[in-house]
């Protein structure tokens, strides 16, 4: 009995606790928006969120280290050096071909000074604007957003260098990028105006950003690849799940068995635009407002409509996994390269295309060399974006690999010992605007140990995409068909007529439009 | 008869009715605490409707997206042949644009335009206005070759001229799930709206909104004393985009190789 007593003294106990701590829970678990988040006021009529204060020192203030030879720099100028090392590639072949070739008159030389490379910036206090980074000179006013792009609005001098972050201009023109840049102080640091007599010997300081690496697979063109569902076979060997963006070769092992097998995808930045438009008069837009404003009761004296939102949605963030797919998915298969292999293949119509120069294209030998050459084209969607990011280059050297592109790595899973085959996809351009001509090339591999036959190729486009007509070339016999797809789009379709032994390959062209 | 419950026994029992408790307790708190939101209205667009005056979608998209603060977006704006676009700057409209001038507006700010020279209208002057709420993504240093296109036909100027107010958002395709259909050399694609549909809700669902063009019969009224830096929004900066020549131009000068084979278009911009 006294148990019994207890057990309920403690349960009524228990009752009072949980009474007495439901009261205090609400307030208490909402209580704490002030921890970290409360801003500060800073001296310079700005209110600096905390989060951007207590950020780690190597985010807000990317000055360079004090090692001599370690430099930090935006990775405008990096990425402009990539650009220029793409180019160098490119342009020996362009004269002949289709490629972006402007004369060195026109050709913009975009010389933004890095931060960590002028010699006054040391001193130089930096506040956090918003995700940027912007470096103030210490008897700066707050930054005028007016002057300091009137300013800049005047005409470009010609023969205005920047080279080496030294304004050495000598004329009364302001530098001016080609794309404008947010620049509270672009200019001489010394003579303290926008426009450098020349020789002054001061340092043009550009502002510095680190804006997170976005972008938007919307604005990408995508074609290759396989999307799930992933393209399986019937029983009469036709493709499902073969969706508009797809490609894929299907072949017949030795052992009778089909397969499917997708290749690499690339990406084109080709971004389109359309509008809705709303026209309203004077009646029209009377009525509107009343119907929008109608008094609908939803529950006893709720009128939910005429209530200011008190919950956000959450805004859904572009996903980059679908951007690429990477060049992993090419397993390194190196063989002895058979004398006839070398020798170029004369049954397709031209040479190869500058975008062609690839050992992989050329002759099935897929080298080092091409896997950074096919990283760039297919990964373009992520790091083509990435044009806001620092790196860090010691002695010219980067030091930080910031690709990260082994988080999307494919895994290929054979299920026959031997049988393997190789599919590899690129394409002229890497951007493109409404009614440009883009090529395709296709090269496929036997790159396992037993003959294949039966093999369809199978590339299904996407909607913005439009066959050329009469544009497609195979390097091997082969039975081409087309038929259209979901989408509104082409499905080009190969039958290769003969089989691929052990090493051989192939390839196919073809031509799209735009749209 | 008396039953003996162990020392033991009755801690686990004291032990799971407390535990029984706090899981009463917390889940009450959860419920009260979910109670103060109220769901979102059905059928409507989370936060940004088509009727909100310039400027204020554009403070709530630097709000939701802080990355955008402070960046430059490319923008073209064309029209028919003849009309001259100023737009506000330092207080005053500034000289004519060139045609399909490409220039660079920041995201967030509304833009005060004058348009003059409307086809069959010579004397009247219309004062849209230009507000980019979202930006693209192009390659680095190739910004200018992918402007966002303000497109301004006949039709807009011709209703807004007879007192209408015509509004366009210009948005991004969805290139996964585009139309079909070839829009090289060819006006953009517009979608005409009902007067109780929603433009913004729409182009959402049809793509990204990224700007919001406003074209009105409204004219400044300085000598009854209207707020002249209220009208033109504070004239937020912008900048004329460095003309690139075509190839056409180039190859006219002397400055291409003539035997140079580019079959694309983009060259040309």
């Amino acid at each position: 009995m006294l148990h019994q007593r207890v057990l309920t003294g403690s349960l009524v106990v228990a009752g009072f606790l949980s009474i007495a701590s439901g009261c205090q829970s609400r307030p208490l678990s909402w209580v704490g928006a002030n921890n970290g988040t409360k801003p500060i006021v800073t001296g310079l009529d700005r209110v600096i969120p905390s989060e951007e204060t207590t950020a780690p020192a190597a985010e807000r203030r990317p000055i360079q280290s004090a090692s001599s030879t370690a430099t930090v720099v935006g990775s405008e100028t990096s990425g402009t050096a990539q650009k220029a090392v793409f180019n160098e590639t490119k342009e020996p072949a362009a004269a002949g071909s289709q490629s972006h070739v402007v004369p060195a008159q026109y050709a913009t030389t975009p010389k933004y000074a890095p931060i960590g490379r002028s010699s006054g910036s040391e001193n130089v206090p930096r506040i956090a604007m918003g995700t940027q980074i912007m470096a103030i000179p210490p008897s700066a006013t707050p930054p005028q957003k007016q002057s300091a792009l009137s300013t800049a609005s005047h005409a470009h001098v010609q023969g205005h260098s920047h080279a080496d972050g030294k304004c050495n201009c000598g004329g009364s023109g302001v530098y001016k990028p080609l794309f404008p840049r947010l620049s509270g102080n672009s200019g001489c640091q010394g003579c303290g105006s926008s426009s450098c007599s020349g020789g002054c010997g001061n340092v043009m300081v550009e502002q510095g950003f680190a804006v997170p690496r976005t972008s938007d697979a919307q604005e990408y063109i995508f074609d290759g690849g396989d999307h799930d569902p992933k393209v399986r076979l019937r029983e009469d060997l036709s493709q499902a799940g073969l969706d508009a963006e797809d490609t894929v070769i299907q072949y017949e092992t030795a052992d009778g068995k089909t397969n499917v097998q997708a290749g690499c995808r690339v990406a084109i930045y080709a971004p389109r635009f359309a509008s809705v438009r709303k026209r309203q008069s004077t009646q029209e837009r009377d009525f509107a407002l009343r119907a929008q404003a109608t008094l609908r009761p939803d529950g006893p004296g709720v009128f939910r409509d005429q209530l200011p939102p008190v919950n956000v949605s959450k805004p859904v963030k572009s996903s980059n996994s679908d951007n690429v797919r990477v060049v992993e998915a090419f397993r390194d298969r190196s063989r002895v390269m058979p004398s006839e292999r070398i020798i170029p293949m004369v049954t397709i119509s031209d040479a190869f295309k500058p975008f062609e120069d690839l050992s992989v294209i050329r002759n099935g030998d897929l080298r080092s060399t091409d896997l950074a050459r096919l990283a760039k084209s297919t990964a373009a969607a992520r790091s083509w974006t990435n044009v806001d990011e620092l790196n860090v280059l010691i002695d010219g050297q980067e030091a930080i690999d910031v690709t990260g592109s082994k988080k999307a790595a494919d895994v290929t899973i054979y299920e026959f010992k031997g049988a393997r085959i190789r599919l590899c996809k690129v394409a002229s351009d890497q951007m493109a605007n409404p009614g440009d001509v883009i090529s395709f090339t296709i090269r496929f591999d036997n790159v396992g140990e037993q003959p294949l036959k039966n093999l369809v190729v199978t590339d299904s486009l996407a909607p913005r995409l439009e066959y050329v007509d009469k544009s497609q070339q195979a390097s091997v016999a082969a039975d081409f068909s087309i038929v259209p797809n979901s989408v509104g789009s082409s499905v080009l379709r190969w039958e290769l007529e003969n089989g691929l032994k052990p090493g051989d390959g192939g390839l196919v062209r073809f031509s799209c439009r735009v749209r | 008869m008396r039953t003996r419950i162990s020392f033991p026994t009755l801690l686990i029992a004291w032990l799971a009715v407390v535990a029984l408790c706090l899981v009463a307790v917390f889940f009450s708190g959860t419920a009260q605490a979910q109670s103060n939101y109220l769901p979102l209205p059905a059928q409507n667009h989370a936060l940004m409707r088509d009727h909100f005056p310039p400027g204020e979608i554009g403070a709530i998209q630097l709000h939701r997206k802080p990355e955008l603060r402070g960046l430059w977006q490319a923008v073209e704006i064309r029209g028919p042949k003849g009309m001259r676009v100023n737009m506000a700057d330092a207080g005053q409209f500034a000289q004519d644009l060139p045609s399909q001038a490409r220039i660079a507006v920041m995201i967030g700010p509304v833009y005060r335009m004058r348009l003059t020279g409307i086809p069959n209208e010579p004397e009247v002057e219309l004062y849209p206005t230009l507000e980019i709420i979202d930006r693209t993504h192009p390659p680095a240093e190739r910004e200018h070759r992918f402007p966002i296109p303000i497109e301004i036909d006949e039709d807009d100027l011709a209703d807004a001229a007879r007192g209408e107010m015509v509004m366009r958002v210009i948005y991004l395709e969805d290139n996964q799930v585009a139309e079909p259909v070839d829009t090289a050399g060819k006006p953009q694609r517009v979608l005409d709206l009902q007067p109780h549909q929603d433009a913004l809700r729409t182009a959402d669902q049809l793509g990204r909104p990224v700007a919001i063009l406003r074209i009105g019969s409204r004219v400044p009224n300085v000598t009854e004393g209207q707020d002249w830096d209220a009208f033109l929004y504070g004239c937020p900066p912008w900048q004329t985009l460095k003309v690139i020549p075509t190839r056409q131009q180039l190859i006219d000068e002397g400055k291409w190789p003539v035997t140079a084979n580019s079959g694309s278009i983009s060259d040309r911009r």
